[in-house]
């Protein structure tokens, strides 16, 4: 029977994303897909178009980390202008990116997350949501919030305009920094961090009840693409790309992410407009990686920030090997937002953050450029073509969202196994579905670039295609 | 502060961006804040906590005259499990049990016809948001917001 | 110099013989809309814009091509005038790609403030969509055909300040298009001075500084007074 749950009172332009469950024909599931049904346009939308103009109009791929586009699309402009940009625009530069990371992971882990996380998987969903939250835990809800506040603050100081900031440019960024805005930062990092420690530590104490979601929702070996420095720190704006397995070998080291086509290959599926990137020597789908949180602390050997690192080490003492499960993705999340604090206050205190000498100037000397950052949800390549007088020939972007298909697409199938059984579904079930795809916080806006909010559509459908049960939920 | 209105939509998706039309046609008037935004985010919640009444424009998919509706008091509805903004209910909700708001919140709906990429909206939105002014003026000067 | 004596809006003002009605309307804070017209080189009553009514005449004037007359009645500004003013900026929408969201002058362009003047909201007309090129070989300035309204500004500095006569049209009408020299690409122009005059007295970001981001660029006018004055007048004053 299939529920249909309309969104009242107003209704935002919808892509959406549906999962599609087969079952075999002794009724036990056989595997499971994850659509994204919403058609990519920025590629083609950007061809002709003169390569400054890049980090602006790819700011307008996602509401969420515009931070994140502008910054690959202006070093990928950097690449193709053959500049070193001035320290200060580097600082700015990296700042903004710890801030936007704060603010998305902080999104994510307390709005999203804590929900199940704190109220239970299997709690009432009308309950299950942010305001269930707010009425159960109001402290931890209004502390969420204004950590998210703290980085959307950084980036509008910095960017000028909240959710499309284009302040960053080939050759380096647009204006300096002041101290007035440099003390503004400085002064909030203290709750920042309180805030963050208790939040772990909370998490820390809850960790063993979810024993049972650990195991199976998303727990299966797979490679961890990330950036790290070359000390093998936590890097998110310039470092080089290590990948480790399952059981933290490191597969390839000292990649530079300017060649990542050389071991980056993209495959696609009819079902799914979303790509899916593997890792070429594995092959396709064997080569399936993982990014974002929890493969940046899989790859990285430190922190490189002292309270980051003590909690790091804890973590990584829980499993001596990579950590598999999806699950721990949330408090890689809360480690992860430690850090960006930590690296915020170390950024804002070092002078060299208010010089006025901000963009390297330069003509084109190149005629093909690649920028890459960790985003949020993992790492970003944004690579350009253009012709001899600078106008886009092709662009490609290499979203952290679409190199986690594989394993998204792996972990709802896992998780259906686990908890689905019969021809309908149950609360309970869908729950842990939306939970094995949650742990990835996955952009689909971004992902297939359209915009809007994502309604979820389940099917079961029968092993003649069948579909045997529908829920929507969004 | 008395009143807030969120306008909110993406105006380069034509129709989507009716509702900062809306808050351009309304004439600034002291008490009365407007804020345009891509979507409803949490934070939302801290900046309404402090007014009596807040309105949220936005634009509507499904086609009729442009209406406001009081937002009922109670949970908001169940949402999509992926989507990374807020709607009006919810960011209600959360002010109301985090940030001791206790002011009434109205939608006002625009109904728009054409949501593809590109700017300027179509005559539908455009003589919505033109009546949705006129609505949103009528709520505001009802004595019971003086 | 014989003086004229006349009515705009309501107002009795004076212009001498000669002088177009915009001019005098201008003098006497009387501001009509216009794209095409930029002071200090000559008009052509391209863009239509300024079309006003004048009293015991049936068609409408380019204000700017129209000697003001002793005892002329002006109204610059009925509901028809401003119905056909809406009318000519939404052709012009419709015309090109014009995406203000991610151009070099959003928030600083001549047509979307006129669009905004004029109350559009919308553009009742279909889009066309051209596909059109984008000429960045040049090495300091870029052109976008997408934004170009053919107003034919560049073309006139070029030519009556620079004296480079570098800008033309090719083609007639809908295919009207900017051209520089015979159709070569800008950077090969042989007569072209790279002196950016062009880049200043475009309305829109169709002639732009190469590097500049989206709402980063501002023209600047001021120089196009201080050239002629200092031609005309041998005044050197900013």
């Amino acid at each position: 029977m299939a529920e249909r749950i309309i969104i009242n009172p107003v209704t935002r332009i919808e892509g959406h994303a549906k999962i599609s469950i087969y079952l075999d024909d002794s009724g036990r599931v056989d595997s499971a897909q994850f659509h994204v049904v919403e058609f990519r346009g920025f590629e083609k939308f950007c061809q002709g178009r003169p390569f400054h103009e890049m980090p602006g109009l790819m700011s307008r791929i996602c509401g969420i980390c515009p931070v994140s586009h502008i910054l690959a699309s202006a070093k990928a402009g950097d690449h193709l202008l053959g500049v070193q940009v001035p320290p200060a625009a580097e600082k700015q530069r990296r700042l903004v990116n710890y801030a936007q990371l704060l603010q998305s992971h902080a999104l994510s882990f307390f709005h999203l997350s804590a929900p199940d996380l704190l109220l239970g998987f299997d709690s009432p969903v009308e309950k299950r949501n942010v305001f269930g939250l707010a009425e159960k835990h109001p402290e931890t809800a209004r502390r969420g919030i204004r950590l998210r506040q703290f980085g959307q603050r950084i980036v509008e100081l910095l960017g000028g305009k909240k959710i499309h900031p284009a302040w960053a440019t080939p050759g380096g960024v647009l204006s300096a920094v002041s101290t007035d805005t440099r003390d503004e930062i400085l002064a909030c990092v203290p709750e920042a961090i309180d805030t963050l420690q208790k939040a772990l530590s909370t998490m820390k104490s809850i960790m063993d009840t979810f024993h049972d979601e650990i195991e199976h929702i998303g727990n299966f070996p797979s490679l961890f693409l990330g950036t790290v420095s070359r000390e093998g720190e936590l890097e998110y704006y310039n470092g080089l790309i290590r990948i480790v397995d399952g059981e933290g070998n490191i597969v390839a080291d000292g990649l530079d992410p300017l060649r990542y086509h050389t071991f980056l290959g993209e495959a696609s599926e009819e079902w799914s407009f979303m790509k899916f990137p593997y890792y070429k020597p594995l092959g396709y789908p064997g080569g399936m990686y993982r990014v974002g949180p929890l493969a940046r602390l899989n790859v990285a050997r430190w922190a490189g920030t002292s309270l980051a690192d003590r909690e790091l080490r804890e973590f990584k003492q829980r499993i001596r090997e990579s950590v598999c499960q999806s699950f721990h993705y949330h408090m890689a999340r809360l480690i992860e937002m430690l850090h960006a604090v930590e690296r915020i206050e170390e950024i804002a205190s070092d002078a060299e953050l208010l010089d006025t000498h901000v963009c390297a100037r330069a003509g084109q000397n190149r005629n093909e450029g690649i920028g890459s950052c960790e985003a949020p949800r993992g790492t970003l390549f944004h690579h350009y073509t253009v012709d001899d007088h600078g106008l886009i020939q092709k662009a490609n972007l290499l979203i952290a969202t679409a190199q986690n298909n594989l394993a998204i697409n792996k972990a709802v199938e896992q998780t259906a196994r686990r908890f689905v059984a019969g021809n309908t579904m149950t609360e309970g079930m869908l729950n842990r579905v939306e939970a094995a795809i949650r742990c990835y916080d996955p952009c689909l806006s971004c992902s297939t670039h359209a915009i809007g909010q994502m309604p979820l559509v389940v099917e079961l459908k029968s092993s003649t295609g069948d579909v045997l049960s529908r829920i929507e939920r969004g | 502060m008395k009143t807030i209105i969120l306008a909110i939509g993406n105006s380069l998706r034509r129709d989507d961006g009716a509702a900062h039309r809306v808050l351009e046609l309304l004439e600034s008037q002291s008490g009365v804040f407007t804020r345009s935004l891509l979507q409803l985010a949490p934070e939302q919640s801290e900046e309404i906590a402090p007014a009596r009444i807040v309105v949220f424009v936005d634009a509507d998919i499904e086609p009729g005259p442009p209406r406001i509706e009081r937002l009922p008091r109670g949970d908001p509805p169940p949402r999509s499990p992926l989507a990374h903004s807020l709607r009006p209910a919810e960011v209600v909700a959360l002010a109301r049990s985090l940030f001791h708001f206790t002011g009434q919140a109205y939608v006002c709906r625009v109904p728009g016809a054409d949501f593809s990429e590109g700017e300027g909206l179509s005559g539908t939105a455009s003589r919505n948001a033109i009546r949705a002014a006129e609505l949103l003026r009528d709520l505001l000067y009802t004595p019971e917001s003086r | 110099m014989s003086v004229r004596t006349l009515e705009i809006d309501g107002k009795a003002v004076t212009g001498v013989a000669g002088q177009s009605i915009f001019s005098v309307a201008w003098d006497n804070g009387i501001h009509i809309p216009r794209l095409c017209h930029v002071g200090g080189v000559s008009d052509v009553g391209a863009c239509r814009l300024c079309m006003v009514e004048v009293e015991g005449q049936r068609k409408l004037v380019a204000a700017c091509m129209t000697p003001v007359e002793e005892g002329m009645v002006i109204r610059t500004n009925t509901e028809q005038l401003l119905a056909h003013r809406r009318l000519i900026v939404e052709l012009l929408f419709a015309e090109r790609n014009h995406i203000c969201a991610v151009c070099v002058v959003n928030g600083a362009c001549e047509l979307q403030d006129l669009a905004a003047s004029l109350g559009i909201d919308h553009v009742r007309l279909r889009y066309r969509f051209p596909t059109l090129s984008v000429d960045t070989s040049h090495e300091r300035f870029g052109l976008d055909h997408n934004r170009c309204v053919l107003c034919s500004r560049c073309i006139r500095v070029c030519d009556e300040v620079e004296g480079a006569h570098t800008w033309d049209f090719s083609g007639r009408g809908v295919n009207s298009l900017l051209i520089s020299d015979l159709g070569e690409a800008w950077g090969e122009s042989e007569s072209c001075t790279s002196c950016g005059k062009c880049v200043q007295v475009c309305p829109t970001g169709a002639l732009f500084a190469k590097g500049k981001m989206v709402s980063e660029m501002r023209k600047d006018r001021r120089f196009l007074k201080y050239i002629v004055t200092a031609r005309e007048k041998h005044e050197w004053v900013r």
